[in-house]
């Protein structure tokens, strides 16, 4: 708990330096996008989702320039199946159900980027670094025609919520379109672990989404970078 | 330095064989644990709707851990054995006024004489009716109590050294007693049956 408490502290501080540093910038820029996800570290399940992300970059510095980002993915459920059982003669002994398993993911991380290349027509590529980010994930879990009075499920999953820190990072195509540019993005985030408070094995881990965003800079404060220059 | 080396071993002697107490509660049954199958030496019941389970054992040099069953088989004169098996139980809650009233179940059924291991595990996937089980309680203040039981092993699996095996159970003592929503989860050492 104290280790939390360490960390949000530190994800804070590195927040506000952060924020303190970019606003003296020339340009910013908010960038929103989206896609589609799949999650990486449950093989047994199909976790896909739709991701919105959201970047604030207040410079507009091609090389290492620093921004926040927030990351939500609409996660569709997951299906998976429980064996339940009775003692009651008069029902079968055994029965399977179908299980859904909801989640929300959501993710506040800062970053940087990586210039890596641009071509003739201005379009860029560059990498997202986002070596700090707090993920918060949140799963519930559901058997249909579940029938509490007589049946028990073996081993049943059940519902979770975990809050850790996470690392990502994206390879980013920018398309030069003046004032908006357009880009694509994938990105991937390590999963957060559900840590030593929980104990109870469950038949799903955390979420390690891995997203194809397509989205738009929309820049501002450029009248401030033409003073600078 | 003497006096720290001894404090050491205690210690070490003291964590070395505590186990978890391993009770996940049942969202749908309070009191109660989940219904699983890790071995986790942990079985629950209700007892006239107040739920019991297996105490957990404090032990000064190390060895805590859920109290676990003793698994028998004991020889009669008639033509079956009777294979028990057995564990402490304690009020699941601390609401009561009193005592806990009952101390120890038992579930008791027929079995060949020639009953084996083998034969145990081979009772996994089945479900026994109230006409062929017994279940006894015990309590601190008077003689076990019997009534009719069904009892249903869900998985039973055995390597070399533990026998582990998971289930359900309920029963009824005449009008005044009902057990209901009975699971046990045990993980035993094979060399701890007679049979």
């Amino acid at each position: 708990m104290n280790n939390m408490k360490n960390n949000i502290t530190f994800l804070i501080i590195v927040t506000f330096f952060l924020l303190f540093s970019f606003s003296v910038c020339a340009q910013s820029s908010l960038s929103v996008s989206s896609g589609i996800s799949k999650d990486l570290d449950n093989p047994g399940y199909s976790f896909y989702g739709i991701p919105v992300s959201v970047q604030w970059k207040p410079s507009k510095k091609e090389r290492a320039a620093f921004f926040l980002e927030a990351n939500y993915d609409f996660v569709f459920a997951g299906k998976s199946s429980g064996n339940a059982y009775t003692l009651n003669p008069a029902l079968p002994q055994e029965v399977i159900l179908a299980e859904n398993i909801r989640v929300s993911l959501l993710t506040f991380s800062v970053g940087f980027h990586i210039h890596l290349y641009t071509n003739k027509k201005n379009n860029s590529f560059y990498l997202n670094l986002l070596p700090v980010g707090i993920s918060t994930q949140s799963f519930k879990v559901n058997y249909k025609n579940y029938d509490k009075e007589n049946y028990e499920v073996m081993n049943p999953d059940v519902n979770t919520a975990a809050t850790g820190l996470v690392m990502s990072m994206a390879a980013v195509y920018n398309f030069h379109k003046g004032k908006q540019d357009e880009f694509l993005m994938l990105h991937i985030q390590t999963p957060t672990g559900f840590g030593k408070a929980n104990d109870y094995p469950l038949s799903y881990k955390s979420i390690a989404p891995l997203q194809l965003t397509f989205g738009y800079h929309f820049y501002y404060n450029m009248k401030k970078e033409n003073d600078e220059k | 330095m003497m006096r720290n080396s001894i404090l050491f071993i205690v210690l070490i002697l003291f964590f070395s064989s505590c186990e978890k107490r391993n009770f996940f509660p049942d969202e749908d049954d309070p009191g109660l644990s989940r219904l699983t199958f890790h071995g986790y030496n942990i079985a629950t019941a209700y007892i006239n709707d107040v739920p019991y389970v297996n105490p957990y054992r404090h032990s000064i040099f190390g060895g805590g851990g859920n109290y676990r069953p003793a698994v028998k088989r004991f020889i009669s004169n008639s033509d079956f054995d009777t294979l028990s098996i057995s564990w402490l139980i304690e009020r699941n809650d601390t609401t009561g006024l009193y005592n806990t009233p009952f101390r120890n179940i038992s579930l008791l059924m027929p079995v060949s004489k020639a009953f084996t291991i083998r034969d145990f595990i081979a009772l996994r996937g089945k479900r026994f009716s109230s006409n062929t089980n017994v279940i006894l309680l015990n309590s601190n203040v008077s003689d076990s109590i019997k009534g009719v039981s069904n009892l249903y092993f869900i998985k039973i699996t055995d390597d070399a050294k533990y026998l582990t095996f998971s289930g359900l159970f309920d029963g009824n003592i005449g009008d005044s007693i009902k057990i209901t929503k009975g699971r046990f989860d045990f993980r035993i050492d094979v060399t701890d049956v007679n049979f």
